[in-house]
Parts: C-alpha cells; sequence; structure tokens
C-alpha cells in the first residue's frame, strides 16, 4: 500500500516535470499565436504577455494580402511541390539501380548520389551556385530556386529508400523478371508499393526542408515578389520591424502550414529524422 | 544485343540510365559548386572582373581576420548550446523518465518535436520578440517578479547576444536529445538493473555503470548531427532572423555570404566557405566512421 503510494507520487512527479518541459517547448508558439491576434498599440500599453482584448483577425488579411504573403505563399508552393515531386521519382530509379541492377563502379555511385549529396550543405555552394545560375540565365527564376533543392533532396531520398531496398528478398525481383515483367514494371508495380512508408518518409521530410529553405532561393532569387515565405518573412522584417504584431502574422504565415504538416506526418518525419533509431 | 556482350552493355546502359537522372543535377548542381567553392578560394575575384590567381593569400589572409575570428568565437558558443548543452539535459530528463513506463508518450514525443519542423529564420523572429529590449517577453517577465534591475538589451550586446542565440538551440535541441535517448535507454535489459539494485547500486551509480556506457552510439551520434548543425544550416537563418549577426552572434555562414554578396569579395568569401566545410566534413566523416562501426 505505502509502496503502491510512492509509486503514484513519483509518477504524478515525473509527468509535472515532463508537462513543463512540453510548456516551454511550445511557448514560443503561443506566444507568436497570441502576438499575432493583438494590435502594436496594445502591446506597448498591456505588454507582450496580455491575451488580446480584441482579437485582430484582419491582422491576417493584411499580412497576406497588403504585405504580400499570399504571394510568398504561393512562391514556397510553386518551389517545393515540384522539387519533392521530381526528387522522388528521381530517388526511387537510382535506388533501384543502386540495390537491384548490375551497376559498374557501385561503390562509387552510391557515395555519390547518396552521402555526398547530403553532405553538401546551401552555404558551401551558394557562391558558385549564384554564377552557376548567372551563367544559366536561370538567375531569379522559381527553377534557380527548385533545381539545387531537387538536387538535395534526391540525394536523402535515394539514401533512405536505399537502405529500404536493401532490406528486401532478392527472390521478389528474380521472380518477377522470370515472368518475363520489364524492370519498368518490377519497380512501378511492385516496388514502389511496397516502399510506400520509406517513399512517405522522404517525401515528407523534403517537403518540410524545401518549405523551410532559406539560403537556396535567399541568393538565386534577389527579385521579393519571386520568393518564398522564409526570405519574404525577413525581408518585411527588414521594413516593418517596428510592428510585432504583424511580425509575428507573417511567422504564423510561415510556420503554421508546416506544423499543421507535421501533426499528419508526425510518424514518418520523426522516424526519418532519427533515422530510425525512434520507432 | 543478341550476343552476350551486347547483353551485358545494354544492362550497364539500362543501370545508368535509372541513375542518370539523379546522378546528373547531385554532380552539376551539388559537386560542381562545391568543387568551385574551393577553386575560388585561390583567387581574388570581385565577381566581375578577371579572376587573378593568388595561391594560398585567401587562406593566410583568414588567419588575420579578426572578423572570421568572432565567427568562429560565435559557432563554439552554439556548439556549446546547440550540441553539448541539450545532450546533457537530453540525458538527464531520459534517465529520469525513460523506465517509469508513462502513459501517453506519444503526445510528448509530437510536441518535443516541434521546433524541428519550422524554419530557422520563424524560430529567430519568434525569439527575436521574446529578447526585444522594450515590450520583450523576457524583459516583462522580470518585471512581474520584481527583478526589473536584471532588465536587459539581450540581443543588443556582445556580453549577452551569443548566449542569448544560444538558448534558443537549447529549446531547440532538448527535446529531440530526450526522445533519442528514451529510445535508447528502453532498449537496455531490464535485468541489468534488477541486479545492480541487488548489488545495492544506488540511481547515480546505475546511470554511469549500465544507462551511460549502453547509451554510447546514441549520444555520439546526437553530438555530432548538432554539432553540424550549429556550424551551418540551422544558426545562418536564426541568427539572420535575431539580430542580423550584430553583436559577436554572427556565424561563419553568415560571415561568408556577406563577403560574397555585400561586399563582392568572392575569392576570400570562398575560402571561408571552404574552410567551413572541410570542418564539417570531418565532423561527418567521424561519424560515419562511427556509424559503421556499430
Amino acid at each position: 500500500m505505502m509502496r503502491n503510494l510512492r509509486a503514484r507520487v513519483t509518477h504524478l512527479f515525473l509527468y509535472v516535470f515532463l508537462i513543463v518541459i512540453a510548456f516551454i517547448v511550445l511557448l514560443p508558439f503561443f506566444i507568436m499565436l497570441l502576438g499575432s491576434f493583438r494590435e502594436h498599440i496594445d502591446i506597448i500599453i498591456r505588454g507582450p504577455l496580455a491575451l488580446p482584448k480584441i482579437w485582430h483577425i484582419e491582422n491576417y488579411y493584411d499580412v497576406l494580402f497588403k504585405y504580400r504573403f499570399g504571394m510568398f505563399f504561393r512562391n514556397t508552393f510553386y518551389i517545393t511541390a515540384p522539387t519533392v515531386l521530381v526528387s522522388l521519382i528521381f530517388a526511387i530509379m537510382a535506388a533501384y539501380s543502386l540495390v537491384f541492377l548490375e551497376l559498374p563502379l557501385r561503390k562509387l555511385m552510391v557515395l555519390l548520389s547518396t552521402v555526398l549529396g547530403v553532405m553538401i550543405a546551401s552555404e558551401f555552394i551558394m557562391i558558385p551556385l549564384y554564377r552557376l545560375m548567372n551563367t544559366l540565365k536561370l538567375l531569379d527564376t522559381y527553377t534557380a530556386a527548385i533545381l539545387p533543392q531537387l538536387a538535395m533532396s534526391a540525394a536523402f531520398s535515394t539514401l533512405i529508400l536505399r537502405s529500404f531496398f536493401l532490406g528486401l528478398p532478392r527472390d521478389l525481383i528474380d521472380a518477377a523478371l522470370v515472368d518475363g515483367a520489364t524492370n519498368w514494371r518490377i519497380l512501378w508495380s511492385i516496388l514502389v508499393p511496397i516502399a510506400k512508408p520509406a517513399i512517405i518518409t522522404s517525401g515528407a521530410l523534403t517537403t518540410v526542408w524545401t518549405w523551410n529553405s532559406y539560403i537556396i532561393p535567399l541568393v538565386l532569387i534577389p527579385t521579393p515578389s519571386k520568393d518564398p515565405l522564409a526570405v519574404g518573412l525577413l525581408l518585411f522584417q527588414g521594413t516593418y520591424t517596428i510592428d510585432i504584431p504583424l511580425t509575428m502574422t507573417g511567422t504564423v504565415v510561415t510556420a503554421l502550414p508546416m506544423l499543421l504538416f507535421y501533426l499528419f506526418f508526425q510518424r514518418h518525419i520523426i522516424r526519418g529524422l532519427t533515422k530510425g533509431a525512434v520507432d | 544485343m543478341k550476343d552476350i556482350n551486347g547483353g551485358k552493355l545494354h544492362k550497364y546502359v539500362l543501370s545508368y540510365l535509372y541513375l542518370a537522372p539523379s546522378l546528373i543535377v547531385i554532380i552539376i548542381f551539388l559537386l560542381y559548386p562545391l568543387f568551385n567553392s574551393f577553386r575560388y578560394s585561390f583567387f581574388q575575384w570581385d565577381g566581375v572582373g578577371r579572376m587573378s590567381f593568388v595561391a594560398i593569400t585567401n587562406y593566410i589572409g583568414i588567419f588575420k581576420d579578426a572578423k572570421f575570428w568572432i565567427s568562429f568565437r560565435a559557432n563554439l558558443v552554439y556548439i556549446l548550446f546547440f550540441s553539448f548543452i541539450p545532450t546533457l539535459f537530453g540525458l538527464i530528463v531520459s534517465s529520469v523518465v525513460a523506465r517509469a513506463n508513462i502513459r501517453g508518450v506519444r503526445i510528448f514525443r509530437t510536441i518535443f518535436f516541434t521546433p524541428q519542423v519550422i524554419a530557422s529564420v520563424a524560430v529567430g523572429t519568434i525569439f527575436g520578440w521574446i529578447y526585444a529590449p522594450q515590450f520583450g517577453v523576457v524583459n516583462q517577465v522580470l518585471d512581474l517578479v520584481g527583478l526589473e534591475s536584471f532588465q536587459h538589451a539581450w540581443l543588443g550586446s556582445s556580453a549577452t547576444a551569443p548566449v542569448a542565440v544560444g538558448f534558443i538551440g537549447v529549446w531547440l535541441w532538448t527535446g529531440f536529445c530526450i526522445i533519442i535517448f528514451v529510445a535508447g535507454i528502453q532498449k537496455i535489459d531490464e535485468d541489468f538493473y534488477a541486479s545492480a539494485q541487488l548489488d545495492g547500486a544506488n540511481s547515480v551509480q546505475q546511470f554511469f555503470h549500465i544507462t551511460l556506457p549502453a547509451l554510447k552510439y546514441e549520444i555520439v551520434v546526437v553530438i555530432i548531427m548538432t554539432m553540424i548543425r550549429a556550424l551551418s544550416t540551422n544558426v545562418f537563418g536564426i541568427v539572420s532572423a535575431a539580430t542580423g549577426g550584430a553583436f559577436g552572434t554572427r556565424p561563419i555562414s553568415l560571415y561568408a555570404y556577406q563577403l560574397a554578396f555585400v561586399q563582392h569579395d568572392i575569392g576570400y568569401a570562398s575560402s571561408v566557405v571552404a574552410v567551413l566545410a572541410v570542418i564539417v566534413f570531418v565532423i561527418s566523416g567521424l561519424s560515419m566512421r562511427i556509424g559503421e562501426r556499430e
């Protein structure tokens, strides 16, 4: 009885402990969200922590239409969607070749198309990319931001898909080959349905990274009207730094889509981020 | 195509056709630019005029460049706060909660990961307000609890700004570390703890003799992963949004960006990029070595 009570108290204590940590993690999001519904003058008078007296939903209207976040949002979508879709198709094909086909120089190809690709951060290549896109006459287009992001995403997804394919039995392919199926058929009608979890994990993570990417569009798309949200948010800050609620509204517009996306795909995103260490 | 050699060649061509789309974009848009970053670093160049070869002059310049070393120091502070401190906190929290069979773990896991999906510029913007001198959240809280004398322009002086940015890293990564370590601890055989308890080992001794050695792999992976974030992508966006790089907060990556795109000193900027890339590659190489051993 006594033991039981002690165990319960310990349990309760641990819950409180975890809830406090969870609260600290979520606090900046609450601050952002509540701030976005207020008025700047209200923050000056009643301080940053007060609840909104009147919920200023019109902040969202202003930010989306007057301050062009609607346009930034559209640009982000135009950059993210093709990047993720095309990189998945490229990665599925590449991983198939790396695992199941007779590929001379396989080891080198694995290195080039996965490991090296994921090691290269945007800032390592930002300067030559600017020159390259200038030469290709692509500077200031969505394509300029898409191509490097596509390459990074393809490398990452190939890495994930390759390790998934390596775990599959070879007989699966050989049996289908004996039945006269072509590689193309085998890949798209046998392997892709099996690999769905790995494909969703790759797609979910590359979506988050592309949506949030900042350096590549900052360097390669100098015209603000073509920039995605991450760049737009800083441009807005630079121009209207005084207005806290509008800045927070812009931050919500930038961050909320990925927060919702995360709620839908959390299992896949966590598995991908932890390289399978969790679940 | 009918004879054996033709068939083989056909197969090879086919394999490369499948690999080609991915390989081509990676070579053109990642590897070739990376090669160019290193190549430019041996030239003096404003991006418009002629490139003149200067051998390792740019690299010698880095040694004498006080601004570079301020950035280097900022990155070291970030490594402490984005990597080591979250790892330490993660170890402490996970060793307390992991074996307690807590219900609702999934909800905590979901919450602890949320900072990972937010754009770093958004994170920097939110904390820019939290730390703001007037009407900022931290200063208001200090005011409420009667500690007005501690109010400060947190991002407005070299004494506090790098550490203040560092705390963003603690917020960003502690939850992540907790989850990785909890998963690791839950793989440890409960019998080890039971027999240690029989031998009279207290929970601190159990932590040092069972938990810590068992988590060796997770700890190394987490430290290296967060170190790379503290050196590259993570901090570029956070600092750009929170301080713009002022007061000793500018990381090497942002310094290189400003050298290249504001001062148009392409050659020197490339040498700074090259130094950063080499540091990150060495750390990544170490992590892969360790990963292979497991």
